[in-house]
């Protein structure tokens, strides 16, 4: 299921008025706020270089700010700029499948996140070749799916959030995420039925 | 797969949407205890977006968000002085646009509005009695225009027209690849993917 939106507690128009006029710290609040979900979002998206990509984000949301409506919520915007990223980077690399965990050196980087007690899921991606096979799986599912879907599932946007970032009728949103939930069922069939789930 | 089944799939969808009744909710719940496929198939969809919500995922490094923001300024930096550039640029563009315009208006246009204004002016200092002023004014506004045509007509049709014409394509194209870069470097793409 998909967490709570923590911009609720977060004041994104004063940061963003401090950020139009100038002020560097406010903008360095904001990417301080965004950054974990953004690069997640990246790493899933793209797999290998997700830092990078999340910093060129950041950048053209910074490079954007003047035509920002201080009065709407960052979340939408910035993963918008985010989706067009990671869609031109999966062009311009042609990546058909994600490298698996070429830019983690070893598992102290990695930080789980775990959402609820239900078959122990953090438990089951412990295992090296599970975790490539869902990062295999979720490659597989084409980016029109994909995007959505990780945006629903993993970073917790609404889908009235996801319309707006994606510029797409609720309705086809919610197609999309029927979808490609039953994709990545298919593609980790096997793997889901040896770890009970 | 059975119509029902079907249905209640369906119904499992919206329960992951956060969407389902009560009611919907508890009639899934009550489907699944006497149709073991449709309970194999939620377990599953459940448990891979499980999977998927508990991918690991890179921690930022901790210098990341002091290297954004000095990427970030330097980057502004770098657009404000593209921005100088294109400027420059479309204001020779625009020049230059203005010339050849009255260059062409004026060796097009240049007899026509001689006359006219010729005429208007006729028309004027015959009912005026400021007769002398007006026919100076006359004479001079119409030197002015002859001449304007004149050079005009050498400039664009005569020996310096191909170097003219050659100088504005060159300009009018680096001016476009200026504006593009300086669009591209300062706009987010916000069309649909």
């Amino acid at each position: 299921m998909a967490t709570q939106n923590p911009e609720f507690e977060f004041d994104s128009a004063g940061l963003i008025r401090r950020a139009q006029s100038g002020d560097a710290d406010a903008f360095s609040e904001i990417v301080n706020f965004f950054r974990a979900r953004i690069i997640s979002y990246c790493w899933k998206m793209v797999g290998a270089n997700a830092e990078d990509v999340a910093q060129e984000i950041f950048v053209k949301f910074y490079l954007s700010l003047d035509r920002f409506d201080p009065s709407k919520p960052i979340g939408p915007f910035l993963f918008r700029i985010a989706h067009n990223q990671c869609v031109d980077v999966l062009k311009k690399k042609r990546i058909r499948t994600i490298p698996l965990l070429h830019s983690v050196k070893d598992d102290e980087k990695l930080e789980l996140q775990i959402r609820d007690d239900r078959p122990d899921p953090e438990a089951s991606v412990q295992n090296a070749e599970l975790r490539q096979a869902i990062q295999g799986a979720l490659a597989k599912v084409p980016v029109r799916y994909r995007s959505p879907l990780i945006m629903w599932h993993v970073e917790g946007l609404s889908y009235v959030e996801i319309s707006q970032t994606l510029d797409l009728p609720l309705g086809t949103v919610k197609a999309r995420i029927h979808r490609g939930r039953k994709l990545m069922q298919q593609k980790l069939a096997g793997f889901v039925s040896m770890n009970g789930g | 797969m059975m119509s029902t089944c079907r249905k209640y799939q369906q119904i499992m969808h919206r329960v992951l949407d956060r969407e389902a009744s009560d009611g919907e909710r508890a009639a899934v719940d009550r489907h699944m205890t006497v149709c073991p496929t449709c309970a194999d198939f939620f377990r599953s969809l459940e448990f891979s977006l499980d999977l998927l919500a508990a991918m690991p995922t890179p921690t930022p490094a901790p210098d990341f968000t002091a290297r954004t923001v000095e990427r970030a300024l330097s980057a502004e930096k770098v657009r404000d002085r593209r921005g100088k550039y294109v400027s420059w640029c479309l204001g020779i563009l625009m020049v230059l646009m203005s010339i050849s315009l009255t260059a062409g208006w004026s060796a097009v246009m240049q007899p026509v509005a001689w006359l006219g204004l010729r005429g208007l002016l006729n028309v004027l200092s015959k009912g005026m009695v400021l007769c002398s002023v007006f026919d100076k004014l006359q004479t001079i506004l119409a030197g002015l225009l002859s001449l304007m045509g004149d050079i005009a007509i050498k400039v664009v049709l005569g020996e310096g027209g191909p170097v003219f014409w050659g100088c504005l394509v060159v300009v009018l194209l680096s001016g476009f690849m200026f504006a593009r870069s300086g669009i591209r470097m300062s706009g987010v793409s916000i069309k649909r993917r």
